[in-house]
């Protein structure tokens, strides 16, 4: 017993230090091929077996899979691959986990006899590989001699197969666990390659601060690297601000508060770059990535740059904040016409000009189009209508028109109207820009001009008419002094005739200059010290003749001297006028002509019964070319009263006038002593 | 004698030059200061053997008398002439005084007393 236990420890011994053996063998084994490959070799040496097969079940279970094999021949491992598990009672034995062992395989009809042609009679064994309370496969020994396996003997095969198990199902997780990660890795690079495709930059954060960036957000903060640690704020080299300038403390970036479970709606924020100093505008929004259990692995921050596009909103703010000044500082009328959507957009000016809300037109039932329409004035309407369509449609590219328009307050003014057609490539017009300008001003200066010019025309004809007169007179007798035969009264009476129409001519031709003067500004005074009252009786004297053959009374009050600077001959003028228009239109009613001083001015007093001036002619005699009758009628420049006015205006005085229609006219010239 | 010449004229001194040389020329004169006048003649005395005709005048102008005398029979065939200081009477005035020959008083006496001759042979 003691040598059979001293075998015995013998062969434990032995047997430790084979399955040590092949247990090293297999350790560095790593794939399921390599482990079969070691398996073979060293369970056939350590036993002494003359074939060792490795067999996996297939994935159904079904079928023996070899792995790796050493003795046995082609033909009997093909046999066996064709083998039905479950009709293999050997085979579906191994499976449930038992070893069959046989110290002759001749006389156990489990085994396949077979063999005994090419390995004659011997021990078989079949092991099943277990590993984690599974059968994975088994191993299978064949002997070319019969031989008993010794307890020990078993033992150590079941422990070898065990061996030969977990070496099977580590090299298996490990195969798993490196397809795992070859799948991960190409998934993350897809990711990357994906993300780096994305216009946007994004962030992935993981709580401990590390981060991964793709391309895009690389390029925000300016640096090349995938994989990055978010840098606590003191370290932090690039500034992000909020939009009112604010510096992002650490806890407030959109990352961190997505990474407390919080989804972040986008902000606006400011990044200046610390390298090249910078700046993007960004738009940020986050949102945490959670585990399958719900836990807050990370946050996924996608950041938007927005510089040239706010730049670009910013410029189209300021070019839309010109354009409406442009539209706001002009007189014209803006319109903007959407023939598709019959809207008709006008200018803030619509109103000023026209005082219309510019929203009136396209509150019209009927649309903006027959709002204008509606405004143009009836007479015009259908031929700017038809000049307007046909425009639009010859395919030109501007329309002018020129028509009354009806203004808010009803009143129709005269407009020019030019606008643009912009057509789309068929020649369509898609948009009608137009403006409108109210022509009112220069169509009253217009008509300024032409009364101007019909007025000169007229004065002209009145002084050509007007010297014509005395010429004429002047000049038949001059021919009655020079033909008839005269006595010495009626040619002294004649001479003195002539003498009247040389005074006649002189007076208007003085009249002439003194409006010429005056209109170029040219009017001086030449200041003398004389008595107005005297002035006037002289002026009454020269004229008593025509009063008297005008059947007109003419009484001269001036009872005492009016002494002061004037000038002479224009206030002979003044009076002459004055006197003159009183014969002229007095209707031979008397004439009465009084000068005093009142509070130290001169005062002059011209006054007619004849018919008089209406009120609203009173002030408008005074313009030049003016006269309350027509000129067919009565004789004189028509320049008589304003001429006066301007020569008592020079001295500082005043010629205003008191009339009632059909009860006479009364002139007061006021002069200061002195002049002014 | 060549009949009475009714001379309308609101400018006396007109009237006299020019009275004393139709007289000398024949004629016997008769003056009248306005339209009214003139008619107011016509009515008292009948139709005189031409009339010269002033335009510019007070009350009733040449225009107003020569639509007056056109509408009455019996001075409508009276030989007229216009002898204005007016300008600009040849073009649009002329046809409005319906027929009478103008003359301007820029114009010669010469050329006044032929219109007046041409006026009353026809």
């Amino acid at each position: 017993m003691a040598a059979r236990s001293g075998g015995a420890m013998d062969e434990t011994n032995q047997y430790a230090h084979r399955i040590h053996r092949v247990v090293a063998a297999l350790s560095h084994r790593v794939t399921a091929a390599d482990v079969a490959e070691a398996l073979v070799h060293e369970v056939a040496a350590v036993l002494g077996a003359r074939a060792v097969a490795v067999f996996l079940f297939d994935d159904e279970r079904k079928r023996i899979v070899t792995v790796r094999t050493v003795g046995y021949p082609a033909g009997v491992l093909e046999r066996w691959s064709l083998l039905s598990v479950e009709e293999s009672p050997l085979l579906a034995g191994v499976r449930a986990g038992e070893l069959a062992f046989t110290p002759s395989r001749l006389s156990d009809a489990r085994f396949d006899s077979s063999l005994a042609s090419e390995f004659g009679d011997g021990a078989g064994v079949v092991a099943p590989m277990a590993a984690g309370g599974r059968v994975l496969g088994c191993l299978a020994l064949s002997f070319d001699r019969v031989r008993e396996f010794a307890p020990e003997d078993r033992e150590f095969i079941g422990t070898l197969a065990a061996h030969c198990a977990q070496s099977f199902e580590r090299a298996r997780l490990f195969e798993a666990e490196r397809a795992a990660r070859a799948a991960a890795d190409a998934a993350r690079r897809q990711l990357e390659a994906v993300l780096d495709q994305l216009p946007v930059g994004v962030s992935l954060v993981n709580a401990d601060g590390t981060a991964v960036i793709n391309a895009a957000a690389g390029a925000i903060f300016g640096t090349p690297k995938r994989r990055i640690d978010i840098p606590p704020l003191a370290q932090r080299r690039m500034s992000m601000r909020r939009l009112d300038g604010s510096v992002y403390p650490d806890a407030e970036l959109p990352a961190a508060r997505a990474l407390t479970g919080a989804a972040v709606p986008p902000e606006e924020m400011v990044v200046t770059r610390a390298d090249d100093g910078t700046e993007r505008r960004l738009r940020v929004n986050a949102a945490p990535v959670r585990d399958p259990d719900g836990v807050v692995r990370s946050a996924v921050t996608v950041f938007d740059d927005i510089t040239e596009q706010h730049r670009a909103e910013e410029e189209l703010r300021a070019s839309y904040r010109r354009h409406a000044a442009v539209l706001r500082a002009t007189n014209d009328v803006i319109w903007d016409f959407d023939p598709k959507s019959g809207m008709l957009h006008w200018n803030d000016a619509l109103e000023r000009v026209f005082g219309h809300h510019p929203d009136a037109a396209n509150q019209h039932p009927r649309g903006g189009y027959a709002w204008w329409m509606d405004h143009i004035h009836p007479d015009e309407r259908p031929s700017v209508a038809e000049a307007y369509d046909r425009a639009r449609r010859s395919g030109v590219d501007t329309w002018n028109g020129q028509y009354r328009f009806q203004r808010a307050d009803g009143v129709y003014v005269p407009t020019l109207d030019r606008c643009v057609f912009q057509r789309d490539e068929n020649g369509r017009v898609v948009r009608v820009v137009g403006a409108i300008s109210d022509v009112s001003e220069q169509y009253r200066l217009l008509d300024e001009l032409r009364t101007a010019v019909r007025t000169r025309d007229d004065f002209l004809s009145c002084a050509g008419h007007e010297l014509r007169t005395p010429l004429a007179a002047l000049s038949a007798q001059l021919l009655g002094l020079k033909q008839l035969p005269l006595d010495e009264e009626r040619r002294a009476h004649k001479l003195a005739a002539a003498e009247r129409q040389v005074a006649r001519l002189s007076t208007l031709v003085d009249e002439l200059l003194n409006v010429s003067r005056i209109v170029h500004g040219e009017l001086r005074l030449e200041r003398e010290r004389f008595d107005l009252g005297a002035l006037v009786r002289e002026v009454a004297a020269r004229l008593a003749e025509e009063f008297e053959r005008g059947a007109t009374a003419l009484e001269v009050v001036a009872p005492a001297p009016v002494v002061g600077r004037w000038d002479r001959l224009r206030i002979d003028l003044v009076v002459t006028n004055l006197l003159g228009n009183a014969l002229r239109y007095g209707e031979r009613q008397p004439v009465r002509v009084s000068v005093d001083e009142v509070d130290g001015r001169a005062r002059v007093i011209v006054a007619d019964h004849g018919f008089g001036i209406r009120h609203e002619d009173q002030e408008r005699i005074f313009e030049r070319f003016v006269r309350a009758v027509p000129s067919r009628q009565f004789g004189g420049l028509g320049v008589g009263l304003w001429l006066s006015r301007q020569i008592v205006d020079a001295h500082g005085g005043q010629l205003s006038v008191a009339s009632e229609s059909g009860k006479g006219s009364c002139f007061t010239v006021e002069l200061p002593l002195d002049g002014a | 004698m060549k009949g009475t010449l009714l001379f309308v004229d609101d400018d006396r001194d007109v009237r006299e030059a020019f009275g004393d040389l139709f007289e000398f020329a024949g004629w016997t004169v008769a003056f009248a200061a306005d339209g009214v006048e003139a008619l107011a003649w016509m009515a008292q005395n009948g139709a005189p053997a031409v009339i010269v005709l002033d335009l510019k005048m007070p009350r009733m102008d040449g225009y107003e008398f020569r639509r007056r005398q056109l509408a009455e029979p019996r001075w409508r065939d009276v030989p007229t002439v216009v002898f204005t200081a007016d300008a600009n009477v040849d073009g649009l005035h002329a046809s409005t005084v319906s027929g009478a020959a103008v003359v301007r008083k820029s114009a010669a006496f010469s050329e006044l007393t032929a219109a007046i001759d041409r006026a009353t042979r026809e």
